[in-house]
């Protein structure tokens, strides 16, 4: 599917018939992802799996993931009596649009996993309360629906008693004790144990699975939407699936992709909102030399036109980088964001701004240099469309 | 000459859709139900509301407005009325039907008990026909609607066997009752064709056909212009 074009087919289809979903949706089991962060990954791992294990499933990898995507996804992957081959549908759902398809979903079998709530895009949902009224409007709508809901987020968790459906919640527990992923509101039935020495466990209501993961030091988001995924497995009758989730490396475009163009090293990091920010921050290297940093902040409608979350951040974390480290700023709003990082304490010394992201490339090309690429959706992809003429890569709509 | 053409065109549908509109006696049946709001008897216990879309900031058309502002008038002539209030509820956050609700709550002192919201009137057929769940065939309602759109609503009450008083709203805006006119003429045949041949199971064969159709279309043009 070509770029800025992956909607258009669910656009007429919703037009001349408004209730599409009702007949696309009646023949195939679904798998609905929503919430604020970890949709497109939770929904790419759970995909990569499905596949990996020989179930052939149907997904909305593209990001298109308002109404008029999904119903793009479905109807190109149906017959025209509405019937698939696949099995599942791993469906990311926006949010906002969440509650405007949910009620003409047919299908029987329906999970949904609530991956967390936080503050994201003022200026199109309002505030958190109406994200989760429209998100309890679906559920609503969905009575036959399991729900699989982050029990160490608050907000995630506070769904639960408000609604009449079965639920199944994941949380982390570790053997330290960390009040950050604690969260009594909701006792999780799938708990993953962090235990001291590395190792995972993940506790069902009926087994507990070890999980051997890659990574020596797992970001906690990675962990949650791994979580997540076996938490849907758990439900869906495939355990034996499981310790992949913890194990597997997939390839996800823009979050934390590592490009190397000649002796330069380029960590692609999508940025939507605060939370996001807090967590990419955090998976920084703890002792890091030779590194530089470029923020990339844009406000179409697709990042949100309100920029002001960059002021809900803590940028603190950036005040321990060694002094020889540079801070580009690019994007439409890269003024503004300098301005952030100046009243975080950074020294606007060491601030290069340069709007024109060509430009902005042959300033960064400095040997053996590991730049992180801090960028908001459309910046994204103009930087990976930039990258893609600089080294081979795959183009983002074709992933 | 292609404008000529389509005008042409235009005219002759109209004409036949004119034509359509006096074979069912439409304007008759208008006049007949016809009521001043002092002449409707007090023993009517119910009064049908029918929605219109919102405008896209969720506010009150004029067309609304004026329907519901005769139903405040309405209440005081006779304060035992009950009032359905019928729209599309299909998007839930604001409806017209929620936004019925409102406006009577808080411009007049309806109480609550008296306003029933019914949120699956899709069309003017569905209004009806769902307020025929909650009275008896035999017992007369008073309809309010604008002036534009009682014609039809009075046919389709007349064509259910309902006995309807409508109220005379006067024409606020005279430009806005033209423009509908020709709406209501193409309306009219659906209509007609819901009250005489829709039954339940033709609805589900006509809209999975729609569904059909629509989704081939997609996918050729999914094929042609390569999406």
């Amino acid at each position: 599917m070509k770029k800025g074009a992956t909607t258009y087919p669910g656009r007429i289809m919703v037009k001349l018939c408004p209730d599409a979903f009702t007949y696309l949706t009646r023949h195939i089991s679904l798998i609905l992802v929503t919430g604020t962060n970890g949709k497109t990954s939770t929904c790419r791992l759970l995909e990569h799996i499905l596949r990996t294990q020989g179930v052939r499933c149907i997904s909305n990898r593209s990001g298109a993931n308002l109404r008029f995507g999904v119903a793009t996804t479905l109807l190109t992957h149906c017959n025209i009596f509405g019937r698939y081959k696949q099995q599942y549908a791993v469906l990311e759902c926006d949010e906002g649009d969440f509650a405007k398809i949910a009620d003409q979903f047919t299908c029987p079998n329906v999970t949904l996993v609530v991956t967390n709530l936080s503050h994201d895009q003022l200026d199109r949902y309002g505030d958190l309360q109406q994200v989760k009224n429209y998100i309890l409007c679906g559920i609503e709508c969905l009575p036959q629906a399991v729900l699989c809901l982050n029990a160490d987020c608050p907000e995630t968790a506070s769904l639960a008693p408000l609604v009449s459906n079965k639920v199944v919640s994941y949380g982390i527990r570790t053997d330290v004790d960390n009040d950050d992923l604690l969260s009594d509101l909701l006792q999780p039935s799938c708990i993953l144990s962090l235990e001291s020495q590395g190792a995972l466990t993940l506790q069902t209501p009926d087994v507990a699975i070890p999980c051997p993961h890659k990574i020596t030091n797992p970001p906690v988001y990675s962990l949650y939407n791994s979580l997540a995924v076996a938490t849907v497995l758990h439900q869906l009758g495939h355990s034996q699936w499981i310790p992949s989730c913890f194990s597997t490396e997939f390839y996800n475009p823009g979050r934390f992709e590592v490009i190397r163009v000649d002796d330069t090293s380029y960590t692609l990091i999508l940025v939507k909102n605060p939370a996001g920010f807090r967590q990419a921050l955090q998976c920084l290297p703890a002792d890091p030399t030779d590194i530089d940093f470029v923020f990339a902040i844009n406000d179409r409608i697709s990042d949100g036109q309100d920029v002001s979350w960059l002021w809900d951040c803590d940028f603190s974390v950036l005040n321990h980088v060694d002094e020889h480290t540079t801070l580009f700023f690019t994007g439409r709003r890269y003024s503004h964001m300098a301005v952030r990082l100046k009243y975080a304490g950074l020294d606007p010394e060491r601030f290069v701004l340069e709007p024109d992201i060509p430009t902005l490339f042959t300033r960064l090309q400095r040997p053996n240099r590991h730049i992180y690429l801090f960028a908001t959706y459309s910046s994204m992809l103009e930087i990976r469309s930039h990258l893609e003429t600089l080294t081979p890569l795959k183009k983002f709509w074709d992933q | 000459m292609k404008r000529k053409i389509k005008h042409l065109i235009k005219s002759i549908v109209l004409r036949l859709l004119r034509l359509f509109y006096k074979i069912l006696r439409v304007d008759s049946i208008y006049y007949q139900s016809l009521y001043d709001m002092d002449d409707i008897p007090q023993n009517v216990r119910f009064c049908l509301i029918l929605g219109a879309k919102l405008f896209d900031d969720d506010s009150i058309p004029p067309i609304l407005k004026e329907r519901l502002d005769a139903a405040i008038r309405l209440y005081h002539h006779n304060p035992n009325t009950i009032f359905i209030l019928s729209g599309d509820g299909r998007k839930r956050i604001s409806n017209d039907a929620i936004a019925m609700y409102e406006y009577l709550r808080h411009a007049s002192n309806i109480p609550k008990e008296q306003l029933i919201v019914d949120p699956a009137g899709y069309t003017t057929y569905d209004s009806i026909i769902n307020l025929t769940h909650r009275i008896s065939q035999k017992e007369p309602f008073v309809l309010l609607t604008s002036a534009f759109h009682m014609p039809r609503s009075l046919y389709i009450c007349h064509a259910l066997g309902l006995t309807a008083y409508a109220v005379y709203l006067p024409v606020s805006r005279p430009q806005a009752q033209v423009a509908y006119r020709n709406r209501e003429l193409a309306a009219l045949v659906k209509s007609w064709y819901r009250v005489h041949f829709h039954t339940p199971r033709l609805h589900r064969f006509c809209c999975r056909l729609r569904f059909v159709l629509t989704l081939l279309l997609c996918k050729c043009l999914f094929t042609a212009f390569d999406f």
